[in-house]
């Protein structure tokens, strides 16, 4: 594609600049990521990480107990899945339909029952260090694929990143471009990742080649900071004039029926708009779940706020998404992860919520070639504690890792010169693996 | 197996110029130790060069107390230094400075014992008990000697095995020194808690970390060496020196100590600086001292590092190779204590001519031409007026100069026009808004953290620095202040609502008023080189006793009070005991019994002799008109951390005392300084000198410089929720008004001390923000707009250039610069389409959007 054919082309606003005949500019994108691929001799994997911010109740949603204790149990029923046997909280009837199509670990335990320390523990592999930063999983996928697939960033969060979901010790080049904003708003775009209206592709161009000019001519030194700034500017460049990238932030062209499909709520926006990205190429894509404002921390009202606000659109986005990938036979090469920091407590307090709840959480993922159908470990009655193969957050990370092709025993140097592998010793659970 | 220690002593060298010289070294090897290194050439020696080579001789004598070594200066002759392994001092000609020249050394010769032999790697191994007498001819007429003894080994685990430890990086922060260890095994931080790690070594995990029988099959072995999957990888070859000196220790008992235990008091290295004119290679000795008062050369039991290994490498065993032209630390840690020596290589000679842009009676230019000769480093050109108009309008005051002011400024021809504008800033009343987040920032002023008190904090803050009172009185009243923080009179109590978790209030009060990082947050050193772990809990100890307290009769309901709290105290996390509040050194202050220990503390922190307090504010002044701290960062003042010019920085810190502890006469010396006057240019051969301010270095605007930036030029306000249209962002003092704008820019959120101007970073989002937003783009073709005014007038187009430059870049355009836009201007179909277009451009350029 070269840059005086395109401008010709798109002497267009934005409106409708992104409209026509795209599809047939994709090419140079994919074709940058066929010759990454052919160097490694194979596709490379995506990441979706649903973040299920503030620690969701597992017994109220993938760990329910029928026959738990009176102020365990809870208000909800359960319900059939697709699996026999694996019975689902009511308020997850889509998720039901699909489980045949997931790994269900129910038997996630973390030494943490603190946000950030957990939070910190499960995103990056590592109990929090006060005398180190971890990098994040996605930091870590970006750091060793490269920090740009084409024009795009490798690492994106919607809306931004989870504390600790960040580059740590890596430099900042692998944190996730944060894309602020709701999806399911109509007139949504990726905040001054598309240029304003008037500005044409040529016009764009020319301002670039006026500010090179200006920077020949500029009275000012460079520094260890303008050439970073510069090197920023640079990706800003392309992705602002790239049509592919343009297009991959578009879910205007999604259609109206799989819009539908995955929820029209923030969520579910997200989560198309995770998918879009993904099938563009961008390797590693975090869906920061805000509930809607609520958090999934719910300490207090915890009944009503996953029935009526936190679970119906992930219930429906995420079966809608896994179906998605599915049809569009992108599930072997995207792994799809759900989680949050922690679960809650089994006990019921007097303000109707539940508590931090290190001991126990579940977590789900799907694609990659993992397992189908699996359900992994098990709590006791009141979903209190692992009974039964207990996997720590260090191993999700491994099995991640893993499954995206990084072998989680690469050592990165740390800042004072030690190696440090990804994971602080765990491997991925071997059982899922298929 | 038998476990032997070596002693060596270095010979007595006497040179022609009559100066004698004696050192007794007592390094302890294990019988499979391959290596020792006689260390002599002490730094601050200084002997003239003789004319002739002198003869060397040698005797030996063990001494308690030994007196200093010195190395004779002697004329080197055609020197093979890769043939040198094995050296008393340097080996390179070319070599200045107080080491002087010493002789080429090109074998040594056994002359007498044999209880070592010199491996053809010119290390010395260790053989059997008794003493060796090694003769090195230096010269035609002259020779060295040095004497080892090798004796039997005394246990001693905080002197022979922790700092082998530390040497393999087994502590550090990032493995076994990790708060909660590694994988079960967890070790103090570079070994600052001997008697802890010598527990968790050989008692803990059921005692399979150490096997006495069988020392090899130790876990801690097995796993060092690799043997066995270790997380940390291989740290130690098997047939290394430091694993069989592990293993001996381990066969002979594994005990803490032997019957004559002594401590280290103290390590310093052999040298202490060293000038080359050309490539070297030399070795430098870590010399540790005990408190019986015997020294030792423990260089091959410290860990070793460069602080820029383009400049210098250095091996396990402190020999050092002098590459490139520059000057770097190296950096020895022997158990947990920290020396560096600091290496310069002048690449060329100046002439005088060369230093012209710094010529002036500043100390500060002084200091920096010093360093810049003695690197043979050039520095760039001085700035036009213009350029530093710009500079220190937005150093000062946080914005650009107007073009009116500009053209005045230009237009002047008074000698001490600079001087003149700098007090008319330092006058302005924005000084005190722009530096008051500055100083906010330090403070962490927000209402996330102090709630309703923080409007209070911010105008004392700001009454204070607009009547430039002196630091020492402004942290006295932070930290002595009690009553309610939500009111006029007592607004410095908000300081202490952070002592509600004493042991992080006292980590915030070192970082800020101190420079000292204590909590290990940065993983590139740590900080127990100063301070211990019992040491911070006790300096911890001071701020456990004010915080909020219940309000009194006749509080008002929603107010805080800070006031004293008995019961306060910090429990130390080994002891589980409560600690007593205990300055880490200097006098102990008198501390009244059951009342408030912070006047004796904030006491202790202003007090003329406390080290780190002038010198961490001066430290953290400079960091806000270079691009880094003489210290970097500014915030880390340790020993591991060597600032760029100490001389200088001792000499900030003395005029500030002297000035009273007041900010605005700083700023003057500083500013008026020709080195921060000098170009932000650099040139061919000094591109590489940022550090030592051979130019000085362009440095992104803050986030509210950026975005009153954009609004003065563009004519277009920013907005800002719940704020009046108009509102600069230097008027945004709290992070809790919501501003993508702001956030995007990099503000500090206040969430922690982030004081330095390197706390935020250069992102992605920044670059989309400039370049691809409508925030941008909507203020330049606003209609409201500079553009859409300035096109009005239907000026001629060199007139439009000229505008737009001084609007943007603050300066004039070039005739080329003129010419050039004048034709794309009268070329366009649209002209006002270019202009809107030249003018975001402009906007866009790093002339714009740094501060150069």
């Amino acid at each position: 594609m070269t840059e005086s054919k395109t401008a010709a082309e798109f002497r267009i606003t934005r409106r409708t600049w992104l409209g026509l005949g795209l599809s047939s500019l994709i090419a140079p994108l994919a074709g940058s990521w066929a010759s990454a691929a052919a160097i490694e001799g194979k596709t490379p994997r995506s990441c979706i990480l649903v973040w299920l911010g503030g620690g969701a109740s597992h017994i109220d949603t993938f760990d329910p107990k029928p026959d738990a204790d009176a102020g365990v149990k809870g208000e909800f029923g359960t319900i059939d899945t697709v699996l026999p046997g694996v019975r689902l909280s009511e308020i997850l009837p889509n998720v039901a339909r699909v489980l045949d199509r997931t790994v269900l670990i129910r038997s996630l335990t973390s030494p943490e029952a603190d946000h950030d320390r957990a939070s910190h523990h499960i995103l990056t592999g590592w109990r929090p260090n006060p005398a180190l930063a971890y990098p994040s999983m996605g930091s870590v996928y970006a750091k060793v694929r490269g920090g740009l697939a084409g024009n795009l960033p490798n690492h994106v969060a919607i809306p931004s990143k989870p504390f600790f979901g960040g580059s740590g010790y890596l430099t900042s080049a692998c944190d996730p471009l944060d894309v602020p904003g709701d999806p399911n708003d109509p007139n949504f775009r990726i905040r001054d990742l598309t240029p304003p209206d008037k500005i044409t592709y040529e016009r764009m161009l020319r301002r670039k080649a006026m500010v090179e000019r200006l920077n020949d001519w500029s009275h000012a030194g460079e520094s260890a900071e303008t050439k970073a700034r510069a090197n920023f500017d640079r990706q800003t460049y392309q992705l602002l004039t790239s049509p592919a990238a343009q297009l991959a932030f578009r879910i205007q062209e999604e259609s109206p029926a799989i819009r539908d499909r995955y929820g029209r709520n923030a969520l579910g926006q997200s989560l198309l708009l995770a998918r879009r990205l993904v099938e563009q190429g961008i390797g590693y894509v975090t869906v920061n779940d805000r509930g809607g404002g609520l958090s999934w921390d719910t300490h207090a009202q915890n009944f009503p706020s996953l029935k009526d606000r936190l679970v119906p659109p992930l219930d429906q986005g995420l079966a809608a998404l896994i179906e998605d990938l599915d049809s569009r036979g992108l599930m072997d090469e995207t792994l799809v992860v759900v989680c949050g920091e922690f679960g809650r407590t089994p006990k019921i307090n007097p303000q109707a919520g539940r508590d931090h709840h290190g001991r126990a959480a579940s977590v789900l993922l799907a694609g990659c070639g993992l397992k189908r159908g699996l359900v992994l470990g098990r709590t006791d009655r009141n979903a209190d504690s692992v009974v039964d193969r207990a996997v720590t957050p260090a191993e999700v990370c491994a099995t991640v890792l893993s499954v995206l092709g990084i072998d989680p025993e690469t050592r990165f140097r740390s800042p004072d010169g030690r190696p440090i592998p990804l994971v602080d010793r765990a491997g991925p659970v071997a059982e899922i693996l298929a | 197996m038998e476990v032997y220690a070596y002693d060596i002593r270095s010979g007595k060298a006497r040179s022609r110029n009559g100066a004698a010289m004696s050192r007794s070294f007592a390094p302890i090897f294990c019988a499979s130790l391959l290596t020792l290194l006689a260390g002599c050439g002490r730094s601050g020696s200084s002997t003239a060069p003789p004319t002739a080579p002198p003869s060397v001789s040698g005797t030996t004598a063990q001494t308690s107390k030994p007196e200093p070594a010195q190395v004779a200066a002697i004329q080197a002759t055609a020197p093979k230094v890769e043939e040198l392994r094995l050296d008393l001092t340097v080996t390179a000609p070319g070599v200045t400075g107080p080491i002087g020249h010493v002789p080429e050394t090109k074998e040594w010769k056994r002359v007498e014992g044999d209880s070592v032999v010199i491996d053809s790697d010119g290390l010395i191994q260790p053989v059997k008990p008794g003493t060796t007498k090694l003769i090195a001819e230096t010269g035609p007429d002259a020779t060295a000697s040095v004497t080892v003894d090798v004796r039997p080994s005394e246990a001693d685990f905080p002197n022979e095995i922790l700092p082998i430890l530390t040497r393999h990086g087994c502590n550090s922060g990032g493995c076994h020194g990790r708060l909660d260890g590694q994988n079960g095994f967890k070790l103090s931080l570079f070994g600052y808690a001997a008697e802890q790690d010598h527990r968790s070594l050989v008692r803990e995990a059921g005692g399979r970390r150490v096997d006495v029988l069988r020392p090899r099959n130790s876990l801690v072995l097995l796993k060092a060496t690799g043997q066995v999957p270790h997380g940390g990888g291989q740290a130690l070859k098997p047939d290394s020196a430091d694993a069989g000196r592990l293993a001996a220790w381990i066969g002979s008992g594994a005990r803490f100590e032997g019957k004559s235990p002594r401590k280290v008091t103290g390590v310093e290295l052999s040298r202490k600086s060293v000038e080359t004119t050309v490539p070297a290679k030399l070795a430098i000795h870590v010399l540790a001292t005990f408190d019986d008062g015997s020294m030792r050369d423990v260089s091959a039991l410290s860990a070793w590092k460069s602080l820029d290994d383009r400049v210098a490498k250095v091996d396990p065993f402190g020999r050092v190779s002098v590459e490139e032209p520059g000057e770097t630390h190296i950096v020895a840690r022997f158990g947990s204590y920290v020396a560096t020596a600091r290496i310069v290589y002048a690449g060329s000679t100046l002439q005088d001519s060369d230093l012209a842009p710094l010529a002036g009676d500043s100390f500060i230019d002084r200091s920096v031409v010093n360093h810049l000769k003695a690197l043979g480093v050039a520095p760039s050109e001085p700035a036009d007026d213009a350029t530093f108009l710009r500079r220190v309008t937005l150093d000062l005051v946080g914005r650009l100069p107007e073009p009116a002011e500009i053209r005045r400024f230009v237009k002047d021809q008074s000698p001490e026009k600079r001087a003149k504008v700098v007090d008319a800033l330092l006058a302005d009343a924005d000084f005190v808004r722009f530096w008051s987040l500055k100083f906010g920032d330090l403070l962490s002023i927000s209402s996330a953290r102090q709630g309703n008190a923080s409007p209070f904090y911010l105008l004392w803050l700001q009454d204070r620095i607009g009547k430039d009172d002196p630091w020492v009185d402004t942290v006295r009243a932070l930290l002595t202040t009690r009553g309610m923080p939500a009111s006029r009179p007592d607004a410095a109590a908000a300081y202490s609502l952070e002592n509600a978790d004493p042991v992080a209030a006292s980590q915030l009060a070192a970082q800020r008023f101190l420079g000292l990082r204590l909590r290990c947050a940065q993983c590139h050193d740590h900080p127990f080189d100063v301070w211990t772990q019992t040491q911070a809990h006790e300096f911890a100890a001071f701020f456990a006793k004010v915080r909020p307290v219940p309000p009194q009769p006749g509080d008002a309901m929603s107010r805080l009070r800070i006031g004293y709290f008995a019961e306060g105290q910090v429990v130390h996390p080994l002891t589980k005991s409560p600690v007593a509040p205990h300055v880490p050194a200097g006098k102990q202050p008198e501390l009244p019994k059951d009342s408030d220990p912070l006047p004796a503390l904030a006491e202790w922190i202003t007090g003329a002799d406390n080290p780190f307090f002038a010198r961490a504010y001066v430290n953290w002044l400079w960091s806000q008109f270079f691009a880094t701290g003489l210290v970097d960062p500014a915030d880390d003042i340790s020993a591991s951390n060597p600032p760029s010019h100490p001389e200088l920085l001792d000499e900030l810190a003395k005029k500030f005392r002297e000035s009273g502890y007041r900010l605005k006469p700083m700023i003057r010396e500083i500013v008026a300084s020709r080195t921060y006057g000098l170009s932000s240019a650099p040139t061919e051969s000094n591109h590489l000198f940022a550090r030592f301010n051979a130019f000085q270095s362009a440095r992104r605007l803050s986030a509210q410089q950026s975005a009153d930036a954009l609004a003065q030029v563009t004519g277009v306000p920013n907005r800002y929720a719940n704020k009046p249209t108009g509102t600069r962002a230097i008027d945004i003092q709290d992070p809790s008004t919501a501003s993508p704008l702001l956030e995007t820019l990099g503000r500090c959120d206040r969430r922690d001390a982030c004081g330095t101007a390197s706390a935020t970073q250069i992102s992605l989002r920044q670059s989309l923000l400039w370049i691809g937003s409508d925030t941008v783009d909507g203020k330049v073709g606003a209609v409201s707009g500079y553009v859409k005014q300035l096109m009005d007038l239907e000026p001629e187009p060199d007139s439009i250039v000229e505008s737009l430059y001084l609007r943007t870049l603050s300066r004039f355009p070039t005739e080329t610069e003129k010419a050039h836009w004048r034709e794309s201007i009268e070329k366009a179909a649209d002209p006002v389409e270019i202009v809107e277009d030249l003018f975001w451009a402009l906007l866009n350029t790093r002339e714009f959007q740094f501060n150069h």
